[in-house]
This record gives C-alpha cells, structure tokens and sequence, in this order.
C-alpha cells in the first residue's frame, strides 16, 4: 500500500490526512478539491497545481509547515512525493467558504479571535488550552474575543479563523 | 451511470457529426441539451458498432460530467440540514448530503472536540 487516507468531520470544516511513501504520486482534480491549508507533518515532495494553461510549483523542504493552498481552490493538483510523507489538509465544505489560518508559534501563550467562528487544530504533538488538554488531530472552537491561555511549545497547532471579522 | 449520445446529423462533407449527450435518467430529454460537432477522424470507425459508440461516449463523458455538477437540485432536495448527535429521532424527516467519492476511497470519523467553554 502507498498511501492511506483518512477524514476527519467537523461541522464547519473537516481535515484530510494523507500518509504515503517515497514516489507516490496522486492527483486530484478541481471539482474535488475543497482544501484551504496543508500541514506537512513529515516528509518531502512538490504540489502541482494547474490552473488553465497555468503551472505553479510548490515544494516542501521536510519541515513541518502550513501551506497556503487557498488560490489552488478552482485548480488540479498532483503532488508527487520524493520521501515518505504525512500531510493533513484543512478543508472547508464549500469551496465559497472563507477561511484564514496560520501556525500558532510555539512560545505563543495567549490567544483570542475576533471571529464568530474560529478554531484550534492540533496538527502534531498535544497541547494545552484553558488548563485542557488536546490531542493529536482534536479541536476546540473559541468564543469571539475571549483571551485563552495557550501551551503549544510541544506541538504543531493550526489556529483558523472562518469568514471576515 | 447509464450515459446515452444521439446523432444529430453526419455531415459528410467536412467529415464531422453533430451530437447531443446526457445521462440516461437526466431530468430533460436529450432533444433539450445542446449539440456540439465531433471530427469523425478522432472515433473508432474500423472495428464494431461497440468500439464506435463507446470512442464517441469517451469524447462525450466531460461534457456529462459537467452537465451533472451545473444542474440545479429540486428546492425540495436542496435543503440539507446538519446535525452534530447521533439521536436518530433527530434524523427523521430531513435530508443529508455526501460525495459519492467519499463512499469508495476514504475511511471518515467524527474529528474530536474538545470543550473549554461549556456554552460552546
């Protein structure tokens, strides 16, 4: 097997976790595609996207990063991995939904939104919000300007906020 | 999916036919969707019926394909309602949505939430 996928549902949003080897190649056609960000977790590759006559190539050095994948939302894509790899991609349910997101960096301690919805995505590792721990692949959704205390030096955490404050 | 071609017309003259495609259980007859012309030099004409329609069907599926996605639901089927339990009772009269694709390729959960505020 190359590649394994799994989906993750949330109301307003779900992730797609895709784990794969080394030369695997996939694609994935416009109609399809509703992701927003990617985190890559482990491993190497280039992303494709075609966008009419257009050809944009991203790659990923190996490190853990959120790509920006928000104007790839109407194109093909075909990723091709050159290492064993782990991604998880943020997807809205409609390609028309408006999402922004960002890494929280680690020595981050507090946060807040202004958004009527926003939420925390464990990417990797586990954290702590408000005295609560999160696990890998859990979420919490936050109140519209309340401050939370934050502990993400141990972890990878996606923080997504939906529409225009 | 059942999909069906009718020809128009063969124009000889410039070695083209003119078709019309749709699925088989679209909700108007195939008279009602557009026509568009099909070089007769891109289809299987040396082998059997069989090899000619499906070379014709393969030229077709696109257009099918994006025929499917453009078409606008019944009001009726259009109003999809979200639930987060799993109550059944909840369930009973209204209508969920899911992408075929998803049924084949893709093993799905409920992703985990964690509640820090009690009103959320």
């Amino acid at each position: 097997m190359t590649t394994f996928n799994r989906l993750y549902r949330a109301p307003k949003f779900h992730l797609c976790i895709h784990t794969g080897n080394e030369d695997h190649i996939d694609f994935e056609p416009a109609e399809h595609r509703k992701t927003q960000y990617t985190f890559v977790s482990y491993g190497t590759g280039k992303f494709h996207a075609f966008t009419g006559d257009d050809h944009e190539v991203i790659t990923n050095a190996g490190n853990e990063e959120l790509i920006d994948l928000r104007k790839f939302i109407n194109s093909s894509v075909v990723i091709k991995a050159s290492g064993n790899y782990r991604i998880i991609s943020f997807n809205s349910w409609r390609k028309t939904d408006v999402w922004r997101g960002r890494l929280l960096e680690q020595n981050e301690t507090q946060i807040s939104s202004k958004h009527q919805t926003s939420v925390i995505v464990c990417f990797k590792g586990t954290f702590v919000i408000s005295g609560k721990e999160v696990p890998e692949l859990a979420y919490v959704e936050l109140k519209p300007d309340k401050i939370y205390n934050i502990d993400s030096s141990n972890s990878f955490v996606g923080f997504f906020e939906e529409g225009y404050a | 999916m059942k999909i069906i071609v009718k020809i128009i017309e063969y124009l000889e003259d410039t070695q083209q036919i003119v078709v019309k495609f749709c699925r088989k259980n679209a909700p108007k007859s195939i008279d009602e969707y557009p026509a568009g012309a099909i070089d007769v030099n891109r289809l299987e004409t040396v082998y059997d019926s069989q090899c000619l329609v499906e070379s014709i069907m393969k030229i077709g599926y696109p257009t099918i394909q994006k025929q499917e996605s453009n078409e606008t639901p019944l009001t009726e089927n259009d109003d999809i309602a979200t639930i987060e339990g799993t109550d059944l009772r909840d369930y009973v009269g209204k209508i969920f949505e899911s992408d075929s694709r998803m049924m084949v390729d893709r093993v799905t959960r409920k992703m985990k939430k964690i509640i820090i505020d009690d009103d959320i």
